[in-house]
């Protein structure tokens, strides 16, 4: 039976109950399906309609009961759109959802409870680990990861040669790193050491964070309040990292063009192969691969302070049936297929890191080292948990952002981390 | 709208035809109400309440308004700067805007190629066109350095985009580019309303050019001229996009725009009633300062 | 002292004026120009070309690819675009015929409260919409309208309707009493009065309004964004920001120009074509 769960949407819809008796009209029902195959939608963010639009053909062809159509959304907008739907009504069958926001929508009450339906699956305890637990809201789950996207060190082996580094040999910790920056940033005014997109909190978290993970410390505290932790910016290795970009931004290993990016130049000059080392993820790769650049280059995990500390960022889509959805479990019927052995072998093919650590080394690692590493770096993958990720971290007016730029940028290391620190409690608290 | 300039003051229809009047605008008013007014008055229901983008609202009276002028600076900051911008925009875009209208003015059909080209930025959209200035002041990929440097002048871009006048100046230049085209059409219209005999007259008298511009021509187009300033001051109150794509606050958040904070409360922080709080400031705002100008551009000559 | 106007007027016409007036207006052309050719060049780059530095001025080889990416048979671009023209266009009927009975009922006639209700429909103009767009989905979803493109031009027209109207209102205000008393001892109705006589005089403010209108709605975003919910109803612009905006915001700077320059297209027809009835001495004639 399609059973939706309508007593907490229809608090949400208060709004919508107000409206309508104002007009006196009556909202229309969710439709009943008609006779034929039932139609899925599914919504996901512009990154993923390659391969989602992939997938769907391959569902539909082999699916003459349900059919998937992809909506894709612009990803700026894609929290608002979907928000508003789920609010008013208008929700699809299946959201994908960058894993960061999984926290958020699950605890709101945005998605059917599918806590036993995952139990089922028969690889369930093989579902990458730290996107999982992004679903899983008071002890139940919300939804299940779909794609995974870790962050992981591309680096020009011309430019490593170029500046007397061993190409073969990738940064292995912290020193190194800053070290074969700065030492590539003085080839000349058209070279950059590195580069990240500090003016993009997404971007941000994504390449930062794992410097911290990588070397012990944290961004949010863990074990109190577990939805709603308090930011950790005052962790001594959080500092420690700030000063390590300071010292790059101060050595000409990293520049102001890392300072004013918001995230539309994110890869900056790495493929016309005046920039040594960017942080970036799977899908890069799959870029990379689509127009080769004309030097070799390196896929290896983002070290720590010691060599073989190792931290990745497990960024992706996860996928929920949003409550409002009027085909739970042909939705669900969905959700087996894309995160079972077909569809994620599909997703390897075009490059997409898979979600099922079962099949990494078979479907992924074995495409060519560039991938291992990105196996690797899905199997250390972290992601921060909390109802306040956005705000706390993504935001491009939040404390992280700030953080980058008055101590990475700044000259004051101490008084950003305070600063930071502070506007992240008040988030913290406002959200209480 | 030309015509606004025929110097007759007209006496309006008797009081008992005002029904075609009222029949006249009854589908705008009906339009506007369905889709403008019962939406605003949802909209202040929510500010009302604690509104999470999704889950349970719950009723807290005035306290997000309380709020907004107590414990978050960042959102009376938004409003100052926001002022500041409209203060130094709109006069650019009017003096600006009339001189182009002034030097389009003369017939023929070079006059309507430069109409054209002036206009022509104000068709892109408002974020491609912020987009398109981000990439052109770009200091290491966009087209200015590369000018520059292929004339060997090696201009110092980095503060362009770090530092707040440096980057209110990027927005700045970009809106002019983009809008004064519009604001000399809309003044071109009302200039073509003023009789070329009565400014003749006026020369014959000996009026110099500034003296015909501020006792003939201004004075004559002076609906026009309301309505430029009220559509030209409400957009730069309403600025955001500009701000969100070109500077995003930078520096610490000094360059937000108050729409810019009200988007960010509402879908960063998915606090919707509040946003919706801010919102209602706003438009308050923005009454007010229509109000203010009504009454004080239209002076004694003009009725209602 | 008295001739010195009338000779200066005559100077106006001597070459020497004529020749600085055309300086100014190259060179402000130019300043005009220079971003949009930049943007258009920009649009034979490749992306590699695109990331480079220092960047160049002319492309250094000549691509195709940032238009066929664009028209791509599978990137939907053309049912958007027909999405795009079919609420442009309506909004612009729409927005028209609304705007130009309001300007004329507050134009033309004083009743009880039009003071009030003219401030009301200004209001339209001074309210954040970003927020207002979450009651008006669930005002439209009650009317049966969500996820509508008719929905959408009626969002549209509504939120045109301040600045038409009060364009409208001018026009109609301006024009002299006299005209209407003749025609009506002429023995023409109100209507006749109204579309033979007054239409004709405010064909300036309907041009405008018409052109405001349809550039708002061509490019307009978040709205449509919000109001519909099924890709093949998508407008322009949403297609567009889907394609040009990549992973973390990564912007495709070859696809936004070549979008860019597309989307600019239709806008400038409608200009062109219409920005004649700016200049045409059609109602200095007819006011006289």
């Amino acid at each position: 039976m399609l059973r939706i769960n309508r007593t907490r949407l229809s608090s949400s819809v208060a709004l919508g109950i107000a409206a309508v008796s104002v007009l006196g009209l009556s909202a229309c029902a969710t439709e009943e399906s008609a006779s034929g195959p039932v139609e899925l939608t599914v919504w996901s963010r512009s990154d993923g309609e390659l391969y989602l639009t992939a997938l769907a053909e391959e569902y539909n062809k082999t699916h003459e009961d349900i059919q998937v159509k992809p909506v894709i959304i612009p990803n700026h907008d894609y929290q608002s759109k979907l928000g508003n739907a789920i609010g008013s009504g208008d929700a699809p069958d299946v959201a994908a959802l960058d894993d960061v926001l999984a926290p958020y929508f699950a605890s709101k009450g945005a998605f059917v409870d599918i806590t036993d339906r995952v139990g089922e699956l028969p690889y369930s305890d093989d579902l990458n680990e730290a996107q999982q637990s992004q679903g899983v809201v008071d002890g139940k789950t919300y939804t299940v990861p779909f794609t995974s996207d870790n962050s992981v060190m591309f680096y020009n082996k011309n430019l490593f040669a170029q500046a007397g580094l061993d190409p073969e040999k990738a940064p292995e910790t912290w020193q190194e790193f800053a070290d074969a920056a700065n030492a590539i940033g003085k080839l000349g005014p058209d070279y950059t050491g590195y580069h990240f997109s500090a003016g993009c909190g997404g971007c941000t978290v994504f390449t930062f964070a794992p410097l911290v993970w990588a070397a012990g410390g944290d961004i949010l505290a863990s074990g109190e309040n577990e939805s709603n932790p308090p930011a950790t910016f005052d962790d001594p290795i959080v500092a420690e990292a700030v000063e390590l970009l300071n010292g790059m931004y101060l050595n000409g290993g990293l520049t102001t063009q890392s300072q004013v990016d918001d995230g539309s130049n994110y890869g900056g000059s790495f493929e016309s192969g005046q920039l040594g080392i960017v942080f970036s993820g799977s899908f890069y790769l799959t870029q990379l691969g689509t127009t080769p650049p004309d030097f070799d280059f390196g896929v290896a995990p983002i070290p720590g302070k010691t060599a073989g500390d190792i931290a990745s960022f497990a960024g992706g889509d996860v996928l929920g049936i949003p409550e409002g959805s009027g085909h739970v479990d042909e939705a669900w019927e969905f959700l087996t297929w894309a995160t079972g052995d077909e569809a994620q072998t599909a997703l390897a093919e075009q490059g997409i890191t898979p979600v099922r650590t079962d099949l990494l080394e078979s479907v992924y690692s074995s495409k060519g080292p560039q991938f291992a590493a990105l196996s690797e770096a899905a199997m250390n993958g972290k992601v921060p948990y909390s109802i306040q990720e956005l705000a706390l971290f993504n935001d491009a007016n939040g404390p992280l952002v700030g953080l980058m730029q008055n101590g990475v940028f700044g000259d004051d290391v101490p008084a950003a981390i305070d600063a930071a620190q502070k506007t992240a409690d008040g988030i913290v608290a406002n959200a209480g | 709208m030309s015509v606004d300039a025929v110097p007759i003051r007209r006496s309006r229809r008797r009081r008992s035809d005002s029904w075609i009047g009222v029949a006249s605008i009854s589908p705008a008013i009906l339009l506007i109400t369905v889709l403008f007014v019962v939406p605003l008055v949802l909209m202040l229901w929510m500010s009302l309440n604690n509104w999470s983008f999704l889950g349970k609202p719950t009723f807290i009276g005035l306290e997000n308004y309380v709020r907004a002028f107590t414990t978050d600076t960042t959102f009376v900051n938004s409003i100052v700067f926001t002022l500041v911008y409209t203060v130094i925009i709109t006069p650019i875009l009017f003096v600006g805007g009339l001189a182009l209208a002034l030097f389009v003015k003369r017939p023929g059909k070079a006059s309507g190629l430069f109409r054209t080209i002036f206009f022509t930025p104000y068709v892109v959209g408002f974020a491609a066109a912020s987009f398109l200035w981000l990439w052109f002041v770009n200091d290491s990929v966009g087209p200015i350095s590369a000018a520059t440097s292929a004339f060997g002048i090696d201009l110092d871009q980095t503060s362009w985009l770090v530092e707040k006048w440096p980057g209110l100046v990027v927005v700045i230049t970009m809106v002019t580019w983009k809008v004064i085209g519009f604001q000399m059409i809309l003044l071109l219209s009302g200039l073509q309303g003023v009789p070329e005999e009565l400014l003749e007259a006026a020369a014959i008298d000996g009026a110099g050019w500034f003296r015909r511009l501020f006792s003939v021509i201004l004075p004559l187009m002076k609906p026009t001229v309301i309505m430029v300033l009220v559509f030209s001051i409400s957009g730069s109150l309403l600025a955001f996009e500009q701000f969100f794509l070109i500077t995003t606050g930078r520096p610490n958040n000094e360059t937000i725009t108050a729409v810019y904070w009200i988007y960010n409360v509402s879908f960063t922080k998915f606090e919707l009633g509040y946003g919706a709080a801010l919102s209602v400031v706003m438009l308050v705002l923005l009454l007010v300062v229509t109000a203010i100008q009504l009454k004080f551009l239209k002076g004694r000559s003009d009725e209602d | 002292m008295k001739t010195e106007p009338l000779s200066s007027r005559r100077l106006r016409r001597k070459p020497f004026v004529s020749v600085w007036w055309w300086v100014t207006g190259i060179v402000l052309s130019s300043l005009f120009l220079i971003p949009l050719v930049t943007m258009l060049l920009s649009t034979f780059k490749s992306r590699t070309e695109l990331g480079m530095k220092p960047p160049t001025l002319l492309p250094r080889e000549l691509t195709l690819d940032n238009w066929q990416r664009l028209f791509d048979p599978s990137a939907g671009l053309i049912q958007s675009t027909m999405n795009s023209a079919i609420v442009s266009l309506g909004t612009v009927a729409l927005t028209v015929v609304v705007s130009a009975l309001a300007g004329y009922g507050f134009g033309r006639f004083r009743f009880r409260g039009s003071g009030v209700l003219f401030f009301v429909v200004l209001a339209g103009l001074m309210v954040p919409f970003t927020v207002l767009l979450t009651p008006l989905l669930v005002v439209l979803r009650g009317m049966g309208l969500s996820n509508n493109l008719f929905g959408v031009m009626l969002v549209y027209t509504v939120y045109q309707l301040p600045f038409c109207i009060f364009i409208m209102r001018n026009a109609f205000s301006g024009i002299p009493n006299e005209i209407e008393e003749a025609a009506l001892m002429d023995g023409c109705t109100r209507v006749g009065v109204f579309r033979r006589i007054f239409i004709p005089l405010v064909i300036p403010g309907i041009v405008t309004s018409a052109i405001f209108a349809f550039l708002n709605s061509w490019n307009e975003f978040l709205a449509a964004l919000v109001l519909l919910t099924d890709q093949e109803k998508f407008t322009l612009p949403i297609m567009l920001a889907v394609r040009q905006v990549g992973k973390f915001g990564t912007v495709d700077w070859g696809l936004l120009d070549t979008g860019i320059v597309v989307s600019m297209i239709p806008c400038l027809l409608i200009f062109f074509l219409l920005q004649r009835y700016y200049v045409s001495g059609i109602f200095s004639g007819a006011a006289k």
